[in-house]
């Protein structure tokens, strides 16, 4: 058997989401055995690790040796905890760090590649220039924080009649001038925000949406790239799964929302699928085994359409829609990192495959 | 090891099909609860010979073998109700134990069966046949000039439709096409499609007063409730929202509709009071299962409740439109492990109690 820990929040030990453990049931399945922990659990001394398992459904605690490799693409882990495991000879499924937001989007536009994409950012240390932006971008901007994931603290902030529309978590607040200027003094005292223009990606009823392109490595160490569509509250501004959003098969998606033009739509978006992660990974000496970019489809004149790159994620949250595929591609990847960095693995000619009766 | 044959179209599983993914991850799970599970078709058994040209999944890769027949025949999935499967299952049953030994009941059934209970009326929706165009009528007249009419045998909301009369003409709203008769033109169709046919003495059509289960931006929703007997026989069950497609009228995945988890759909839309409305479904989900069995005279394997919620000023009222008796094969939402680990779980209490005294295995 392959062992394989996955470094995980505390708080999904204690909840283990039907989702975790369902990987669990299934990687018996691929010769694997997966375990659960969170920095905390792990003893460096003696090297071992206090793990979660689940056997028959039933989840019970065990001390484990290092596994062979270390997923900690849900939970980065300390430095520390990263180097002691690879010190003891365990292979990090995701040693990619990933740069900052506003280093991935200086890095692209240096490189010009992908230029056509990017929405322009700003990083700001106070409130200052807000003004300046509300009058560039049409009235209409976001703010997001520099460190930020899943959508929290995003902002939209529109200028109407010198009132000051905010809507944040599907909730909307007005505020008057003096009344924004404190707000948004408090804001700037705890973070650094980022300022980027609103990008109009709507559906015909309204609702945001962006489209998750999301490439994990697999079978071989080649990237498995994935489509779904991601539609958010209607009152929202943000179209992930935290705020009651959904998913669709991407065709049925962009046939419903652009009828005859969604071949189109759809093969501009398998180029960028193709291309960019492998374009991504070359900046970076180290592999990173997924890339996921968030996708914002604006609509222009007619029938016309322009992509806008959102962001780019190292570390994935599981993508609705095709999670069981998504989970499958993750333990042929376990096996791919096995297979190269265990060579001579004694455990590996045990065959897990049972025979037919 | 237990060995589990499970009867379905064996020609769906391909990638891109709705339920693709909830056949892998019962392959893939399987093996985690010491089973070995495999999918068939009625074409693959070889009831001479009591072979099984089976489809099994090892790792991710699609593999045909020769089994013998399995110690249990998992026939709960919605394909393994039409007939070929029935049959097909009727022969294998002196050499197996069979999942889903109740065949279900036809929406008129159930509706009777219900009606003259003692639990769970209030959430009945009144359905009766319609024969004559008088029937018709005067059910109209009943219920506000608007009426529901669903096919007596049918699923998956094909054949639905809904039928209106304003100023003397009848608009008639099907999946995303509306049509409109004047009072002269009606007769001749409802003859021809909605009177029941020659020969028969059965109704075609159910009527319903039409009950306004919908989003706030317009699209038909309902809530599927999901119950699954888990280890040790008990029910298990989770909910999730099928929200149809907006120019449909029906909600169901077929008509380009989607899912959502109950609690994240009941908090957009109910706001402040949806935690009344989640706790009157679980409620249900609790209460109807072990009610439901109390009228069928087998034991059922899983029970799929279809709820409609119709807002009020208060908060919902709740409507049953459906109980289906053949959804073994889960729909792929985030909480479909939990349900197929109890359908796992069930495959081991049904082998530890039947198993040795009817000498299988």
């Amino acid at each position: 058997m392959i062992t394989v820990g996955r470094l995980v929040l505390r708080q999904y030990q204690r909840n283990i989401n039907s989702l975790l453990s369902a990987m669990m049931y299934m990687a018996n399945h691929f010769g694997i055995r997966l375990f659960l922990f969170s920095g905390n659990d792990i003893n460096f001394k003696s090297k071992t690790i206090d793990a979660l398992f689940i056997e028959y459904g039933i989840s019970m605690r065990n001390t484990t040796l290092f596994p062979h490799l270390l997923d900690n693409s849900q939970a980065i882990g300390r430095e520390s905890t990263r180097e002691a495991f690879t010190k003891a000879g365990t292979i990090l499924v995701q040693p990619f760090v990933k740069p900052s937001k506003m280093q991935t989007f200086q890095l692209l536009l240096e490189n010009k590649r992908f230029n056509e994409l990017l929405i322009p950012h700003f990083l700001l240390d106070g409130p200052e220039l807000l003004e300046k932006y509300l009058r560039e971008f049409n009235r209409q901007i976001v703010m997001k924080p520099e460190k930020g994931s899943g959508g929290i603290g995003v902002m939209k902030i529109s200028k109407k009649n010198n009132k000051y529309h905010i809507i944040s978590e599907n909730e909307l607040t007005v505020l008057s001038k003096n009344e924004w200027i404190a707000c948004s003094n408090a804001l700037f005292q705890k973070k650094r925000y980022i300022v980027q223009p609103y990008i109009q990606s709507r559906t015909k009823s309204g609702a945001p949406f962006d489209i998750r392109i999301h490439a994990r490595r697999g079978k071989g160490g080649n990237f498995i790239v994935d489509y779904a569509p991601r539609i958010g509250n209607p009152a929202g501004i943000v179209s992930n799964m935290h705020s009651g959003g959904y998913t669709l098969p991407i065709d049925i998606f962009l046939k419903l929302e652009w009828g005859e033009t969604a071949k189109e739509i759809q093969a501009g978006l398998s180029e960028i699928g193709d291309t960019f992660p492998e374009y991504y990974q070359s900046f970076f000496d180290q592999t990173t085994s997924f890339v996921g970019l968030d996708i914002g489809i604006e609509r222009i004149a007619k029938n016309g359409f322009r992509f806008r790159l959102f962001e780019v994620n190292a570390y994935p949250a599981f993508c609705p829609g095709i999670i069981i595929k998504d989970a499958v591609t993750q333990f042929e990847y376990y096996r791919y990192l096995y297979e190269k960095y265990y060579p001579n693995d004694q455990v590996r000619q045990r065959d897990v495959l049972k025979p037919a009766q | 090891m237990i060995t589990v044959g499970k009867l379905w179209n064996v020609r769906k599983m391909h990638e891109g099909h709705k339920f693709y993914d909830t056949y892998t991850a019962i392959c893939h799970m399987a093996n985690h609860f010491d089973i070995d599970l495999f999918f068939f078709s009625p074409e693959d058994v070889d009831i001479e010979n009591m072979t099984i040209d089976a489809l099994f999944l090892e790792r991710s890769r699609q593999v045909r073998r020769k089994v013998r027949i399995p110690a249990i025949v998992d026939d709960s999935a919605d394909f393994a109700n039409n007939k070929l499967c029935r049959e097909i299952a009727q022969k294998l049953k002196r050499y197996t134990i069979l999942v889903q030994p109740f065949a279900g009941y036809s929406k008129m059934k159930t509706y009777q069966l219900l009606r003259e209970g003692d639990r769970f009326k209030e959430l009945l929706i009144p359905t009766a046949p319609v024969k004559t165009i008088e029937d018709l009528e005067s059910l109209l007249g009943q219920y506000d000039g608007r009426l529901f009419m669903k096919p007596r045998n049918g699923s998956g909301g094909r054949g639905a439709f809904m039928i209106e009369i304003t100023r003397g003409q009848y608009k008639l709203h099907a999946k995303r096409k509306k049509t409109t008769f004047s009072s002269e033109d009606f007769p001749s169709y409802f003859h021809q499609n909605i009177a029941p046919l020659p020969g028969n003495r059965y109704a075609r059509y159910l009527a319903q007063p039409v009950i306004n289960s919908e989003r706030l931006t317009g699209e038909a929703c309902d809530v599927r409730i999901h119950v699954q007997r888990g280890a040790g026989g008990a029910f298990t069950h989770t909910s999730f929202v099928r929200i149809g497609h907006p120019e449909g009228i029906v909600s169901n995945l077929a008509g380009g509709g989607y899912l959502m988890p109950a609690e994240g759909f009941l908090r957009n839309e109910f706001g402040k009071s949806w935690r009344g409305i989640y706790a009157k479904l679980e409620e249900i989900a609790i209460g109807f299962p072990e009610y439901w069995q109390s009228l069928i005279p087998v034991t059922t394997a899983n029970i799929g409740i279809d709820v409609g919620i119709q807002k009020t000023l208060k908060g919902g009222s709740f409507h049953i439109f459906e109980i289906n008796s053949h959804c073994g094969m889960v729909f792929p939402h985030i909480q479909a492990f939990r349900i197929i680990q109890a359908l796992l779980e069930y495959y081991h209490h049904l082998y530890d109690n039947f198993a040795m005294e009817r000498n299988i295995g």
